[in-house]
């Protein structure tokens, strides 16, 4: 999917308020930010997880920095849009930077909460890009992740078992042999 | 003579994250083994960590490490320059669509380990993250993990044998080290609940980061040390 698609379908699924669409989103901007090795696509992937548990949250809706968010938002991921269709990438780029930047000031009125979706939309970025087949330290690198913690989200979901390669029976021959 | 075994950090991570990381001088002075850190690593674990509150315990605590011998610290130019190819290397083994677009596998650290595996003579890499030990023991199921993600994925069937070859070394990871470890009385401090701490080891070491199966886990709770 190219860039230009991905700000269409993040501002049509905000603006829908569309949570399991813009939760679905988030997944694929980040399997996509593996594929270009793009920066931009882990910001679109926070933007559309934030966007989804902000939805879920009637107190958020109703607080008054809300409206005034949402309009931002809006606004900037249409000029993001203008401006690609216009072959302006650097400024596409930094206007997506801005819609982040958005979230992370939403935390000033929201508190902790704020934090912790970045956070925890780094994390769900980091482990869809190790699920493509990046290394431990590629996926942190390009989420922005913590590599401990992405390490420990990782090993808490059914993606390990797909890893099985020698058995331990086998892995603790090897051992005995290394060490002998 | 020492037996060195390059250390990565996914595996320090989870040693260290489980108050694991006495395994290390355990092995080394039992077994003489040589744990090997490139200077990235050292950085990735040590150096930045240090500077953020949240993680610096776990940076001190292995920086102990460093300062007692039990890690050591190869850091030379020439390592940085055959990572740099290796890394070349790696990150064009698979690609999206087509070869003209190559999919970034590999970081620094992950290839300054495998940079030293070589001119160390190292008897094992230990590395807890899926990539760096498919490409070792399996690329093959790499590739068809990443095309199982992403069905355009194709790959240079070719290079990518060349690449195993490259590296006909073991990968380990910490839960085998320390079932190593406990298997020679690592946990015999704790007397008659011996096998119940290796055991609860084990789960540990899976939810800090080492991607072990349930099955494996299953297997390991069978061991009797």
């Amino acid at each position: 999917m190219d860039f230009k698609q991905h700000l269409i379908l993040l501002r049509k699924a905000f603006e829908k308020s569309n949570i399991p669409e813009l939760k679905r989103l988030s997944g694929e901007f980040a399997g996509d930010a593996f594929i270009h090795y793009r920066k931009e696509n882990i910001q679109m992937s926070i933007i559309a997880y934030a966007c989804a548990k902000f939805l879920e949250k009637p107190y958020i809706l109703a607080d008054p920095a809300w409206d005034s968010f949402r309009k931002s938002l809006l606004s900037l991921l249409e000029k993001a849009l203008q401006d690609w269709s216009s072959g302006k990438q650097a400024p596409a780029f930094a206007k997506v930077a801005k819609a982040l930047s958005l979230i992370e000031r939403l935390g000033a009125d929201l508190g902790r909460f704020v934090f912790g979706i970045i956070e925890k939309a780094k994390l769900k970025a980091g482990a869809e890009i190790y699920a493509h087949g990046a290394s431990l330290g590629t996926a942190a690198e390009l989420s922005g992740a913590e590599k401990k913690e992405l390490s420990s989200y990782i090993a808490a979901t059914r993606m390990p078992e797909k890893y099985v390669t020698k058995s331990v029976a086998q892995r603790m021959q090897d051992a005995k042999k290394i060490f002998s | 003579m020492g037996k060195t075994i390059v250390c990565d950090s996914s595996s320090l991570i989870s040693l260290a994250e489980t108050c694991n990381l006495g395994v290390l001088s355990f092995l080394q002075e039992d077994f003489k083994a040589d744990f090997v850190i490139p200077a990235t690593v050292e950085n990735e674990i040590v150096g930045r960590p240090s500077k953020v509150g949240r993680f610096s315990y776990t940076a001190a605590r292995i920086r102990h490490l460093v300062n007692e011998s039990v890690l050591r610290v190869v850091a030379n130019p020439s390592v940085a320059s055959e990572a740099e190819k290796i890394m070349a290397r790696a990150n064009s083994l698979f690609y999206a669509e087509k070869p003209d677009r190559p999919l970034k596998i590999l970081q620094q650290g992950e290839a300054e380990c495998l940079a030293l595996l070589a001119p160390l003579q190292s008897k094992a890499l230990l590395v807890d993250e899926k990539t760096t030990r498919l490409l070792l023991e399996d690329p093959k199921k790499l590739f068809s993990l990443m095309k199982a993600e992403h069905p355009q994925t194709g790959a240079n069937e070719k290079a990518m044998a060349e690449f195993q070859k490259q590296f006909p070394f073991p990968a380990m990871r910490s839960t085998e080290l320390t079932a190593f470890a406990a298997q020679n009385g690592f946990f015999e401090p704790y007397n008659a609940d011996e096998n119940e701490v290796f055991h609860a080891s084990i789960y540990a070491l899976r939810y800090a980061g080492c991607g072990i199966s349930q099955k494996e886990i299953d297997d390991y709770q069978k061991m009797r040390v």
